[in-house]
């Protein structure tokens, strides 16, 4: 063999490797972390009825149901209670849940009233809403909310004090889009959230896959079906906040409307997305951080998924 | 022209019953809350006394509607 070809082989391996070791060299995409179910719990007792609303506050996720069950989970021991909300008024039919910072909890009793719970489930405030109000989060020491009627080309979410409906502020983000009649109006700017962190929210309209994530002044977009190459992603079923990241369940095709099969996890360190596919499906998540998530199934478990890098 | 006001004013709520029926998607049908949405304001159409009363019944049958969609597309 040549010798210059021998020394010119040596002296570019020599190159390639301090240029790997060094970082410099890398082909193609970073590998995601890995994500698996590492742990299922089964508490006792877990209602089954559709949850209606979601609230996070500590260490602390709320639920309630549709049949008047008002569930706290402490999600560090998993440790479960449930109580019925008492002291409504005969027609209300709750939707939503926010725990805002003074650890008090609203829901909306009705789209005219907003109530606020005591631990025990008793209904302790109602506060009458001139306006209706569809969907209720928290952001602050604000109650969120979308108010209606819709109007069209306006913020879809609004914040006010909770004893204060008049001093409402719109949050941005979600503008609300035009359809061809009312009905299709109301059904395609239905709004929904996730679990935010440090101030800030996920949100998204029922029928994308872009989430907007706001901390009621400025907005970033995530569209949802470039985080993975996932064509089975059909719709966003639930959303939570990392520091760095983001947690997504998803439904498929094949998935019913109350419950997703996959779960991705858009690490911001590595610009890559991992997923896994859920057996059985999740209904919501109800904590998340950088390096574990926790949900509750449609069998009534709780799943911890956990990051691995 | 009175009488042909007057008959314009009867047909409107029916035109806009008709044109929600067309308009609603069917997955909105499919829950069944799109024909509720519309027995309401056929009912609101056809009992309403006044204009003002029509709407106000409308949007109660809109915020019936919203309850109705958002428990089975959003409810968990």
């Amino acid at each position: 063999m040549d010798p210059r070809t021998i020394a010119a082989f040596f002296v570019t391996a020599a190159l390639a490797s301090t240029a790997h070791s060094s970082g410099l060299l890398r082909t193609g995409a970073v590998s995601p972390p890995a994500i698996s179910v590492t742990r299922t719990v089964r508490p006792t007792a877990f209602p089954r009825e559709v949850i209606v609303g979601r609230a996070r506050c500590g260490d602390v996720t709320w639920l309630l149901t549709a049949a008047l069950d008002l569930i706290d989970v402490a999600t560090e021991t998993t440790a479960v209670a449930v109580r019925k909300v008492t002291g409504l008024a005969r027609d209300d039919r709750p939707w939503g849940l926010a725990c805002l910072d003074d650890r008090s909890v609203w829901t909306l009793a009705n789209p005219r009233a907003l109530v606020r719970l005591a631990g025990d489930g008793q209904a302790h405030e109602r506060i009458p809403l001139i306006l209706p109000r569809a969907a209720l989060f928290a952001a602050g020491d604000r109650v969120l909310f979308q108010q209606l009627p819709i109007v069209i080309g306006t913020d879809a979410l609004v914040t006010s004090p909770p004893r204060d409906p008049a001093a409402a502020r719109a949050w941005p983000g979600l503008v609300q889009r035009a359809r061809a009649s009312r009905a299709e109006e109301v059904l395609h700017n239905l709004a929904d959230c996730g679990l935010g962190l440090a101030g800030s929210l996920p949100c998204w309209f029922a029928d994308e896959l872009r989430i907007v994530v706001s901390n009621g002044r400025a907005t970033r977009t995530v569209d949802a079906s470039r985080l993975a190459s996932r064509p089975a992603i059909a719709a966003i079923h639930d959303i939570a906040l990392a520091p760095h990241g983001l947690w997504l369940l998803a439904r498929d095709h094949e998935a019913s409307g109350a419950a997703a099969a996959v779960l991705l996890f858009a690490d911001d360190l590595s610009g890559a997305a991992s997923v896994v596919d859920l057996k059985p499906a999740a209904r919501l998540l109800l904590a998340a951080s950088d390096t574990n998530c926790l949900l509750l199934t449609t069998d009534g478990q709780f799943a911890e998924v956990r990051v691995t890098r | 022209m009175r009488i042909i006001a007057k008959r314009l004013v009867r047909l409107a709520p029916i035109a806009i019953v008709t044109v929600l029926a067309l308009g609603l998607p069917t997955s909105a049908r499919a829950g069944g809350c799109g024909d509720d949405l519309l027995s309401c304001y056929g009912k609101a159409a056809a009992f309403a006394d006044t204009w003002w009363s029509m709407w106000s019944w409308g949007i109660d049958c809109e915020l019936t509607f919203v309850d109705c969609t958002r428990r089975v597309i959003l409810g968990r």
